[in-house]
């Protein structure tokens, strides 16, 4: 399978707050991820097809995006261009779109497929555990490393972890591991570009409140030290 | 990266404001990727001298507007003559030299865009609801320059000397790949027009240096406030320009989707291609 035919983590669904950009990549591919106000994430590629200004830098108007170079608008959904104020009042040709790439929101996540619209293959959007979500989704971790080397260490430090519990590489992009303190962890890659990884995780089940914030540092550290370890060694 | 076109090599190109070398007696700086060095030849001699820094081989020198011109090639034209810049009643300054990492080609193309001034420039150049940019015509001289006419934008601050909203009168004309010029018309004297140049200083494909040169109708303006005004003005393009995908200018047709009000940017794109120009360009496939 393509890594285009396959979905991928972008963003957390609540970084993709009400009116905002945000800016993303996917396989060497820039996003511009955003939420209208009726709810619908959006994913397109980060570049107004007008003359090229990334629309990261333009405005979420609700309903549509506003581009910040000539105010050229795209709306939610279709992404197809509603307005051209150099020509007000003039109906832009229908084949004036932002270009769109699959996006579907689960499992506290935001999903990418770069490939085509429709179902596709591979595994289905999120973390695979069927109906249902993570109880809480961690810090999201920037690693200068690719992907499938982001992947192997999780799994191999999981696996290799004080309370000698078994992590498994559920396929060259997610690794599930089962913590004696957090229970099941769940990890997915975004691989960003060849050498650059965003490893987004979740713990299955939600701590007790009192013990959020505590979890939530103590599982940071640990990726935290993960990633220093993969960009001090150069190779996992 | 590909080599610099015998278009631009064998042409000149400004490297430095001349002030600007004067307050540090020598500067280094990089033209179509070569790096050079411009220093002062001696004190108040008024004289300059362009080398390279990785051959040391001496390079032609002139002054001109304000700026040290220089080629890395065998020049086979003058630098381009712009009278206006010589008429008396005029303030005549530099506008302050201005990095930005892009292709210079789109920093050319920004410059002849009115369509973006109320979103880049609000207030200013440009504000919401007065967007239309309305027909204007593009033509290629027989000196094969592009000039483009009855160009007309509603202003609020057109200029630092205006003093309100007003329908401005532009024509812009393309002179060299890399350089390009505005006449725009006088808020005090709307016969007559306030000129802007801009030559284009191409430091590899996808970064330049802007070097502007203003000669407005004098009419109680000051240098200071007249500079002032270019850098805001330049500040504002500035992060656009850097957002810009690709960094190269796309010479494809299909590449981007333009509108009518484009078409002093279709016709720069065209005339670029036919010129062979591919340098800081995306050409479009055979
Ligand atoms: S580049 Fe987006 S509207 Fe012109
Ligand atoms: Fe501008």
């Amino acid at each position: 399978m393509s890594r285009e035919r396959r979905w991928f983590p972008v963003c957390r669904g609540e970084e993709a707050v009400p009116r905002h950009i945000v800016h993303t990549a996917l396989l060497g591919q820039e996003l511009a991820v955003w939420r209208a106000d009726d709810g619908t994430v959006n994913a397109w590629e980060n570049r107004c097809p007008h003359r090229g200004v990334r629309l990261s830098v333009g405005t979420n108007l609700g309903d549509r995006l506003k581009c910040r170079y000539h105010g050229w608008t795209y709306a939610s959904g279709s992404g197809q261009c509603l307005e051209r104020p150099a020509h007000p009042g003039e109906a832009p040709p229908r084949i004036v779109k932002a270009r769109r790439f699959g996006c579907v929101e689960s499992d506290g996540y935001v999903w990418v497929r770069l490939a085509g619209e429709g179902a596709g293959d591979g595994p289905a959007p999120g973390f695979g555990r069927g109906t249902a979500p993570p109880g809480l989704t961690l810090r999201s971790i920037h690693v200068w490393a690719p992907a499938a080397a982001v992947a192997d260490a999780l799994a191999r430090h999981a696996g290799e972890a004080p309370d000698g519990s078994p992590a498994e590489a559920v396929d060259p992009y997610t690794v599930r591991s089962a913590h004696a303190e957090a229970g099941e962890i769940l990890y997915a890659m975004q691989p960003v570009a060849d050498d650059e990884t965003i490893i987004h995780a979740a713990l299955a089940e939600a701590p007790p409140a009192s013990e959020r914030i505590a979890v939530l540092r103590r599982e940071n550290g640990r990726v935290c030290a993960l990633r220093d370890a993969i960009e001090a060694s150069g190779s996992p | 990266m590909a080599e610099p076109d015998p278009i631009l090599v064998n042409d000149w190109h400004a490297v430095v404001e001349l002030d600007f070398l004067a307050s540090r007696g020598s500067f280094e700086t990089v033209l179509l990727g070569v790096p050079i060095e411009i220093a002062e030849s001696g004190e108040g001699s008024g004289e300059v001298r362009v080398s390279r820094r990785d051959t040391h081989a001496p390079l032609p020198a002139r002054i001109r507007y304000g700026h040290v011109f220089t080629s890395i090639g065998q020049p086979n034209r003058d630098i381009v003559h712009f009278p206006e810049c010589h008429e008396a009643d005029r303030i005549h300054v530099t506008g302050g030299s201005i990095a930005v990492h892009v292709s210079g080609l789109r920093a050319v193309e920004n410059f002849l865009d009115m369509g973006h001034f109320p979103f880049v420039h609000t207030d200013y150049l440009g504000v919401e609801p007065h967007t239309e940019v309305e027909p204007y015509e593009v033509t290629v001289t027989e000196e094969d320059e592009i000039l483009a006419t009855k160009c007309r934008f509603f202003q609020p601050l057109a200029s630092p000397s205006a003093d309100g909203g007003m329908m401005v009168d532009y024509e812009y004309r393309v002179a060299r790949p890399y350089t390009v010029c505005l006449y725009k018309s006088n808020p005090i004297e709307p016969e007559r027009w306030d000129f802007i140049v801009l030559f284009v200083q191409p430091v590899s494909e996808e970064r330049c240096i802007a070097h502007p040169y203003l000669s407005y109708l004098a009419h109680n303006l000051d240098n200071e406030t007249n500079r002032w005004f270019m850098q805001l003005i330049f500040a504002q393009d500035k992060p656009i320009l850097e957002n810009q995908l690709p960094k190269r200018l796309p010479l494809d047709p299909r590449a981007e989707v333009p509108a009518r009000s484009d078409a002093s940017s279709l016709s720069y794109r065209r005339w670029l291609a036919a010129q062979g120009v591919t340098y800081g360009a995306i050409p479009a496939a055979a």
